[in-house]
C-alpha cells in the first residue's frame, strides 16, 4: 500500500467511524506532514509497503482517533446534560457560593470590631456591593464558563444557546433584598425570583449573561470557520 | 507492527513519554516519534500515526499548545507543555512508578508465584 492510498484508507476510515470533519482534516493534515517527513528518510517507501507497517494499520489508527476523540470531549458526549440541564442547578451553586464568600468578609469585618463605626460603615458597603453585584456576578462567570466550555469541547450552537438564555432568565427573575438590623446577627438577606414588571434593575441583569453568550457564539462560529 | 493488543497495553504509555520529551523542549510529531524510537532502541516503537490522536486530545485538555512554525525548511505543527501538561506529567509519572514498582515486587516475589510474607 502506497502513502496516497493509505492515507485514503485512513481517511475513509475515520470518515465512516463518525469523526467530525474539522477533526479528520486536522489529523490527515499532520499525517501527511509525517509521511513527507518519512518519504525523505526512504525513498522506496512507497514501493515496498513500508508505510502501512511505520504509520500503523487504518482501522486500528481510525479507532484509536476515535476513542481519544471521545476521551477529550466528554462534554461533548453529554451536552444535553451540561447544557440542558445542569445550568439550573450550577446557578443555585453559583449563588451560593457567592453569598458564602460575602458572608466570609462580613465574618472578617465583624471579629475585626464590628463595633467601631468605621467597620460598620464597611460593613454597609459590603451589604450594598452584595445588593448590587449579586444579580450580576454570579450569572456573568456561569455564561462566561458555558461560553469557554462550548467553545473548547466545540458542541453546536445551540446547546451553547440553551445555557446562556437559562443562565440569563435566571439572572432576569432574580430578587435581592437586604435588611440591615441594627441588632447584631440580625441583618438579612432574602433572595427569590420574580417577575421584574418595570424593575429596571432586574431588566439590566438580564443584559450581561447574553452579551457573554453572543460572544461566545461568535467566538465558536469563527473557530468553526478556521477548521471547516 | 502495532495491533489492537499492543495498543491495549500501551495505553497511557505513549502519553507519558509525549509529556516527558515536551518537558525537555517543544518538538513536532514526527520528532516526538524518532525520538521514542531512538531512544528506545526501537523497543517502543508503535504505530506512527497513532501519537496524533493522542497529541490531539493532549491539547484539547489544555496539556499542550500548538503552533505551525517554519523548522528545518518545512512548515510543521510543534507542540509545547503548558503548565497544565507539567501537572498531569507529574501525576502519570507517579502513577507509572507505583505500576512498575508493583509489577517488581511481583516478579520478586517467590519462584512460585507466591508474595513474601513479612
Amino acid at each position: 500500500m502506497d502513502r496516497h492510498s493509505w492515507l485514503e484508507r485512513v481517511a475513509g476510515e475515520l470518515a465512516g467511524r463518525g469523526l467530525p470533519a474539522g477533526v479528520r482534516a486536522h489529523l490527515l493534515e499532520e499525517l501527511q506532514d509525517h509521511l513527507d517527513d518519512l518519504t525523505e528518510g526512504s525513498t522506496n517507501m512507497a514501493a515496498d509497503g513500508e508505510v502501512t507497517q511505520r504509520m500503523g494499520v487504518p482501522d486500528v489508527l481510525a479507532a484509536t482517533a476515535v476513542a481519544e476523540y471521545r476521551r477529550a470531549v466528554w462534554v461533548r458526549r453529554h451536552p444535553f446534560l451540561v447544557f440542558g440541564v445542569a445550568p439550573v442547578p450550577a446557578v443555585i451553586l453559583g449563588l451560593a457560593v457567592y453569598l458564602l464568600a460575602f458572608a466570609g468578609v462580613g465574618y472578617a469585618l465583624d471579629t475585626a470590631g464590628f463595633e467601631d463605626p468605621i467597620h460598620e460603615s464597611g460593613f454597609e458597603q459590603v451589604a450594598a456591593t452584595l445588593w448590587y453585584s449579586i444579580g450580576f456576578v454570579p450569572f456573568l462567570a456561569l455564561a462566561a464558563g458555558y461560553g469557554w466550555l462550548a467553545v473548547r469541547s466545540q458542541v453546536a450552537w445551540g446547546w451553547l444557546a440553551a445555557s446562556v438564555v437559562q443562565v440569563a432568565v435566571l439572572a432576569w427573575l432574580a430578587r435581592t433584598e437586604i435588611r440591615l438590623s441594627d441588632v447584631p446577627g440580625q441583618s438579612q438577606v432574602l433572595l427569590g425570583i420574580g417577575f421584574p414588571g418595570a424593575n429596571l434593575r432586574q431588566l439590566a441583569q438580564l443584559l450581561p449573561p447574553l452579551v457573554v453568550g453572543w460572544l461566545a457564539l461568535r467566538t465558536a462560529g469563527r473557530r468553526a470557520a478556521v477548521a471547516a | 507492527m502495532t495491533n489492537r493488543k499492543d495498543n491495549d497495553f500501551l495505553n497511557g504509555v505513549p502519553e507519558l513519554l509525549i509529556l516527558r520529551l515536551l518537558a525537555r523542549q517543544p518538538m513536532y510529531g514526527y520528532e516526538l516519534v524518532q525520538t521514542i524510537r531512538l531512544t528506545s532502541d526501537d523497543v517502543l516503537a508503535f504505530g506512527e500515526g497513532c501519537i496524533y490522536p493522542i497529541l490531539h486530545r493532549l491539547e484539547s485538555e489544555g496539556c499542550l499548545a500548538s503552533r505551525r512554525e517554519e523548522v528545518a525548511g518545512r512548515n510543521r505543527v510543534v507542540y509545547r507543555l503548558t503548565q497544565a501538561g507539567r501537572k498531569r506529567l507529574e501525576t502519570a509519572t507517579a502513577r507509572w512508578e507505583g505500576i512498575t514498582a508493583a509489577v517488581g515486587r511481583l516478579l520478586g516475589g517467590g519462584s512460585d508465584g507466591s508474595p513474601f510474607m513479612a
